[in-house]
């Protein structure tokens, strides 16, 4: 008995938590899964198969292909930007600037706002009527426009500035640790040999950084997926569907059209989505240590 | 004094005993009236209800999508509230069909009688009632701040023809033609406005009930995005995503001369002053379309077992239809009274135009409570979508037509 305790231990202290997830995580992902194959309305039923109906149904719906694909829009723009600056800056600050903590603190404060916040700051900024234009307007400048909240084609914009501006300090963080665990003599190696600073960063130390890259590109991804509530605060969608994420349009089919078949498809297309990313990362991950 | 103060308690207390019913029991209810004058309204019937011997247990829940969310995570759970504020309709048949309603026609006998025929039908679920609707709001209202159309020179319009007309006049003088806050919610009050307008009550009820294809593809339809495209250039480039009350601000202020809403925005017409129907014009819109959209608060009885709870919900739903209670509450609300043989005096001039037309029999239901959320919300986006976009009217219609469709 006291063997198999001391030989078990570990899984006996693992199985709850590993229950928990096996049911709240797994078990519920199956149930949205057979949810997804029924014609559910505001209360799930299972007496109702559809079968693949509500994917098709899914597919044909314009304002899905409207959030479907702002999703790679806003991810896309929103890694390009936030990894970019989040880098550039992190080097500026790097450079053994005199009051570094007060730059590192203006960089850093945004992300102790909720998104919530940040969506509602950056509505009444970019509000044409009320914000940075009606400033500038007042300045002198008349002609100047920043209609990109009240514009379909831009609004998306809209969203990845506040979401950089949000995200920003936490990518500047992670790439100033990572230039500050470079090794000191390689910088005194590149003087020695004569090597312009910008090429040592380009070809030397951002190629260093390659697994912080990775952390920012997985933590900035699930920050992608999740986006709920900054498009909510600051745009509502709008304007008229423009604006829409998947995870938006999950909600508004599974609560406001009481729809729950249709909203359990689109939160299956939106986990098979996380997992064609994730699935090769973890794969690589796997085959490494192995 | 003390003594005093003590046979006036223990008469109170005697009073009480007496006149309690034998199945004096509580009602635990479920609503989302929070704000100021709901609040102010919300007391009138709950102290007509205690008054009955029963005691109401409060449970609001701020916003009507988190109310509605709670209750029926309390239904699905087994442990329903007494009663909750549901709509009419569609939402309380998806209820009743699962069996979680109680019916109430102990306490509704003269309800066909009192209530519009058209509230009466969505309120009962195999012919009987399951809901006591409290209050009745308008949705397709033309507000006009009266200053701004003496300054222009111009009388609201009547029809859609003569809001276009007027537009330019009203921009030469500074102003903005209509108030509108982008919202897809805020934005289907004027597109159903326009189908009344081109094709009246029935073309309406074809689209916006049977989602008929044939009258979503059709002439009318066609003249209806037509018009509905010349609304992008009635409204300010703040408009997209705005809220309401706001919006509702730069009519008040006369930033804006027109603006289409619920009669709701009245409460925020008395709280800076404005007199509704005096320095707000109001018309129901188009005039003459014998077409008032609306919505009702109405409260679902809940299918509890316990004696003692359901004499809770026939007490409540009396209470409720009590044509007292009826009237002080839309006085407080803004709203009009379900109740046909509400007098109307007290009432401002609006909510006396909308208890006309109540009783004239020209209440449609709102879309919401009739039709396929689906089906109804496919429309509803691409209503929205076009009016945020260089879309040619056909393109929008066919838009429209085949995502309609789709849902099917």
């Amino acid at each position: 008995m006291r063997r198999f305790l001391q030989r078990h231990v570990s899984q006996i202290a693992l199985s709850p938590s590993l229950a928990l997830i096996a049911i709240f995580l797994y078990g519920f992902i199956a149930y949205t899964a057979a949810v997804s194959t029924t014609n559910s309305k505001a209360f799930p039923r299972f007496d109702n198969f559809v079968g693949l109906e509500q994917y098709w149904r899914l597919f044909h719906t314009p304002r899905w292909h409207v959030a479907f694909t702002n999703m790679f829009l806003f991810g896309g723009l929103f890694l390009l930007v936030t990894i970019s600056l989040g880098l550039v800056i992190a080097i500026l600050i790097d450079q053994r600037i005199r009051a570094e903590s007060f730059f590192r603190s203006i960089v850093m404060y945004p992300m102790a706002m909720s998104f919530v916040v940040t969506g509602i700051i950056w509505q009444w900024l970019l509000n044409p009527t009320l914000g940075i234009e009606v400033m500038v307007h007042q300045l002198g400048f008349t002609s100047f426009r920043l209609d990109w909240l009240t514009n379909p084609d831009t609004v998306i914009w809209a969203l990845v500035v506040a979401a950089f501006w949000q995200g920003c300090g936490l990518v500047m963080a992670l790439f100033l640790a990572g230039l500050r665990g470079i090794d000191e003599d390689i910088w005194k190696a590149a003087a020695v040999d004569g090597i312009p600073a910008w090429r040592v960063y380009v070809f030397i130390v951002i190629p260093m950084l390659a697994p912080v890259f990775l952390t920012v590109v997985v933590l900035l991804s699930l920050s992608i997926v999740r986006a709920f509530d900054l498009v909510v605060a600051l745009t509502n969608g709008g304007p008229g569907v423009s604006s829409d994420l998947p995870s938006v349009f999950m909600f508004d089919m599974a609560f406001r059209r009481t729809n729950l078949g249709l909203s359990a498809a689109s939160a299956v297309v939106m986990l098979c989505t996380v997992l064609a990313i994730l699935i090769p990362y973890l794969y690589a991950e796997t085959r490494e240590r192995a | 004094m003390l003594t005093k103060l003590g046979v006036l308690g223990s008469a109170m207390a005697f009073a009480l005993t007496t006149t309690t019913p034998v199945f004096a029991g509580t009602a635990e209810v479920i609503h989302w009236w929070t704000t100021g004058g709901e609040a102010a309204a919300l007391k009138i019937l709950v102290e007509a209800y205690e008054k009955t011997g029963n005691t109401w247990k409060d449970n609001p829940v701020a916003g009507g999508e988190a109310a509605r969310m709670v209750a029926r995570t309390r239904i699905l759970g087994g442990d329903p509230p007494t009663s909750m504020q549901w709509q009419v309709g569609a939402p309380l048949m998806a209820l009743a069909e699962e069996g979680q309603l109680n019916d109430i026609d102990a306490a509704a006998k003269d309800w066909d009688k009192l209530l519009p025929k058209v509230i009466a039908d969505n309120a009962k679920f195999e012919g009987k009632y399951v809901t006591a609707p409290m209050s009745i709001h308008g949705h397709n209202w033309l507000w006009g701040n009266q200053a701004v159309l003496d300054d222009v020179g111009i009388a609201m319009p009547k029809t859609w023809d003569e809001l276009i007309a007027s537009a330019d006049k009203i921009r030469a003088k500074g102003y903005i033609p209509l108030a509108l806050g982008g919202q897809s919610w805020q934005e289907i009050f004027v597109f159903e406005s326009i189908l009344i307008d081109v094709g009246g009550r029935d073309f309406l009820t074809k689209v916006t009930y049977d989602l008929d294809d044939a009258a979503l593809r059709s002439p009318e339809m066609l003249k209806a995005f037509q018009t509905f495209a010349k609304v992008r250039d009635l409204v300010d480039p703040g408009s997209p995503s705005r809220d309401w009350n706001i919006t509702g601000g730069m009519l008040i202020s006369g930033k804006a001369a027109y603006m289409i809403m619920g009669d709701w925005l009245k409460g925020e017409f008395v709280a800076a002053n404005k007199v509704p129907g005096k320095d707000i014009a109001c018309e129901v819109f188009p005039a003459g379309g014998k077409t008032l959209v609306f919505g009702t608060d109405a409260f679902a009885m809940t299918a509890v077992k316990d004696p003692a709870a359901r004499e809770a919900q026939l007490a409540l739903a009396t209470t409720i239809m009590d044509p007292v209670v009826q009237k002080e509450f839309s006085l407080r609300k803004g709203s009009i009274p379900p109740r046909l043989d509400v007098d109307k005096t007290g009432f401002d001039a609006c909510a006396q135009i909308a208890m006309g037309e109540a009783a004239e029999g020209h209440l449609f239901l709102v879309p919401d409570n009739v039709t396929d959320a689906t089906g109804i919300g496919a429309l509803v986006d691409q209503m929205t979508t076009f009016l945020h976009s260089n879309m040619t009217p056909e393109e929008g219609m066919t838009a429209m037509a085949d995502a309609v469709a789709a849902t099917r």
